[in-house]
């Protein structure tokens, strides 16, 4: 069998793979809407779909349910691929936006915005407690929060002689800083503005509305255009920045945009969802297992099961408690916990 | 041709490199040689395009390749750095790598023929679909190398290639990179540690000292009064059954 065809015969199973996470997405996000405290069948759900005059659901569904699920799908994405890529940047096995920080300064960045700089006139209207008057303040006081950290870290890491574990001890210090000065912020704020930002500890996919996945779809659509183009200098990037570079890599522009992407993902779901960890350590982890290290398959199955672990994780949040609510930051801090700690376990022994 | 001139270079205030001159033809297969420390992983660097020296020209048939950026110099040269650390991939894809300079998001019908052509080049084509993290010292080092060839160079540049290597794959290795050199007609330059192996192997010799090419050119100007100065040595050099030896005897005073 010559060269050509073994090869197409790898690629054809990546692919594979690929479809088979497409299909468990669809799946999952179509029984994501059924489940709650309103079931709902699936010839009523076909109705409320098509819009159909007079079907029951047709509020839940649209305002509901639906945004619900975009918002699981579009953050677990953004997160899946960013942690996919500052793994391959940081070249540590450990790195995701959680476990470096970027998340909490992000979250950070949102509190600011909303204390400090006004952006959250929160009312209270039934059971919302929060509007926030001027989104995109928040997100790009998010987007300023997550920038600081990925610089601290990249400066970081490019010092020699600090080790993979030194640059996630560097992130529990930074996650620990961007605690501590959010909750300074808070101390001095009104209870109003406290409600508003104290969920940002945990995320939460409640506040996904149309509005909040539309701006995480226009953040994600930049970004893989961006990674459309760098799969490949990514690639070589994994054999180290010199090889990187002698392959034609511009290393440097490769890191920062690929960072700033990353960041703009992360910073958009985090100002408007919260701190949602460990999905963008497991999703580029499992997604390794299964198709290997090639960025081309690597990032958008990342971007897959990114999406298919916070969807699950949702309907997780919704339904062992029921009729409670969990936040869903909560379920994936519970069991990506232990992964993360299986994981620097190995990467000390290698 | 490759043309060194006037190539001086420091860094953070320190001198590393001092008024290198040197020419290469195509086809020649060169020793770097030198201490810990005299500048030979700057100098080659330097000439990959990866640092950038302060003063002097590195010219390929009169085109400057300091002057050329990312894909462009990647035709030109290929580099391989002292220490290779490789990840999991097939054998293909690594050496797929090679290709990157003229990839596209698809693998073309030209992409696959050169990767083709270099591991077989090679002797790795029943290789192709193993893993990296299953292959030997040596059978790695043939990958590394079988990359840099993928991006069909003029140039090689490899720094310490046989070094972690056993004997044979020492032999082995140095064997196929004169093979190659010849027959794609390369300028391949190879820092080297063991003065035996780069005498018997090598078409042209550079010997580096503190930052200065202390001398440069063919089988004669390796001689003992040059290793003393260069490495501190004293050594004999012989020949056995047509093989030259370099017997080292002590270490002297100076240098």
């Amino acid at each position: 069998m010559d060269l050509r065809t073994q090869y197409r015969r790898t690629t054809a199973r990546k692919l594979a793979m690929g479809m088979i996470l497409l299909f468990a997405l669809a799946g999952t996000a179509l029984f994501s809407v059924t489940v709650g405290s309103l079931a709902i069948g699936p010839g009523a759900l076909l109705d409320a779909l098509l819009l159909k005059e007079g079907a029951p659901f047709q509020h839940v569904l649209w305002s509901i349910r639906l945004p619900r699920m975009a918002g699981a799908i579009l953050a677990g994405a953004g997160l899946g691929v960013a942690g996919a890529v500052m793994q391959d940047i940081l070249r540590n096995p450990l790195a995701s936006p959680f476990t470096t920080g970027v998340s909490q300064g992000a979250a950070f960045g949102a509190a600011f915005a909303i204390i400090v700089l006004g952006a959250g006139q929160t009312h209270a209207i039934g059971n919302e407690v929060v509007t926030i008057a001027s989104p995109y303040l928040v997100v790009l006081s998010s987007f300023c929060g997550a920038g600081l950290a990925v610089a601290f870290i990249l400066g970081l890491s490019s010092l020699r002689r600090v080790s993979a574990e030194g640059v996630i001890l560097a992130g529990v210090a930074l996650s620990a800083f961007f605690g501590a000065a959010t909750m300074l912020l808070q101390y001095f704020a009104s209870d109003m503005q406290v409600a508003a930002t104290v969920f940002w500890t945990f995320g939460d996919l409640g506040k996904a509305g149309w509005r909040e996945n539309g701006a995480m779809l226009f953040a994600a659509c930049l970004a893989c255009t961006w990674f459309g183009f760098a799969g490949r200098s990514h690639n070589a990037l994994q054999w180290g920045e010199e090889v990187a570079e002698s392959l034609g890599v511009r290393v440097v522009r490769l890191r920062v945009l690929s960072l700033a992407a990353s960041s703009l993902m992360v910073a958009v779901a985090t100002a408007f969802l919260g701190v949602i960890g460990f999905v963008g350590l497991l999703a580029p982890h499992t997604v390794r297992f299964l198709v290997g290290n090639d960025h081309r398959f690597l990032l958008p199955g990342s971007a897959l099961f990114g999406a298919l672990l916070l969807l699950a994780s949702d309907i997780l949040a919704r339904t062992v408690m029921q009729p409670v609510t969990l936040p869903v930051g909560i379920i994936t801090s519970l069991a990506g916990a232990p992964l993360f700690l299986a994981l620097l376990i190995r990467t000390r022994r290698s | 041709m490759l043309e060194v001139s006037g190539l001086n270079l420091s860094l953070k205030g320190r001198s590393i490199l001092r008024d290198i001159h040197f020419r290469l033809e195509p086809g020649q297969l060169v020793s770097l040689l030198g201490v810990n420390g005299s500048g030979k992983s700057t100098l080659i660097r330097a000439m990959a395009g990866l640092i950038k020296p302060d003063q002097g020209k590195v010219l390929m048939g009169g085109a400057a390749l300091n002057a050329m950026r990312g894909a462009e110099r990647a035709r030109q040269i290929g580099y391989l750095p002292q220490k290779a650390n490789g990840i999991s991939c097939s054998v293909f894809n690594a050496v797929l790598l090679g290709r990157t300079p003229s990839l596209g998001w698809r693998v073309s019908s030209r992409d696959f023929a050169a990767v083709e052509r270099v591991l077989t080049l090679l002797g790795l084509e029943h290789h192709a679909m193993r893993s990296t993290t299953e292959l030997s010292g040596g059978e790695f080092q043939k990958v590394a190398i079988a990359r840099t060839l993928a991006q069909e160079p003029r140039i090689l540049f490899l720094d310490e290639p046989i070094n972690h290597l056993d004997i044979k794959n020492q032999m082995e290795l140095m064997t196929l990179l004169k093979k190659i050199t010849r027959e794609l007609n390369l300028i391949t330059v190879t820092a080297l540690h063991d003065l035996g192996v780069a005498l018997r192997f090598s078409d042209r010799f550079l010997l580096l000292k503190e930052g200065g090419l202390h001398t440069w050119g063919d089988r004669t100007a390796v001689t003992a009064p040059a290793i003393r100065e260069v490495f501190g040595l004293e050594t004999m050099l012989h020949e056995v059954a047509g093989i030259p030896m370099v017997l080292p005897l002590f270490p002297c005073c100076h240098a």
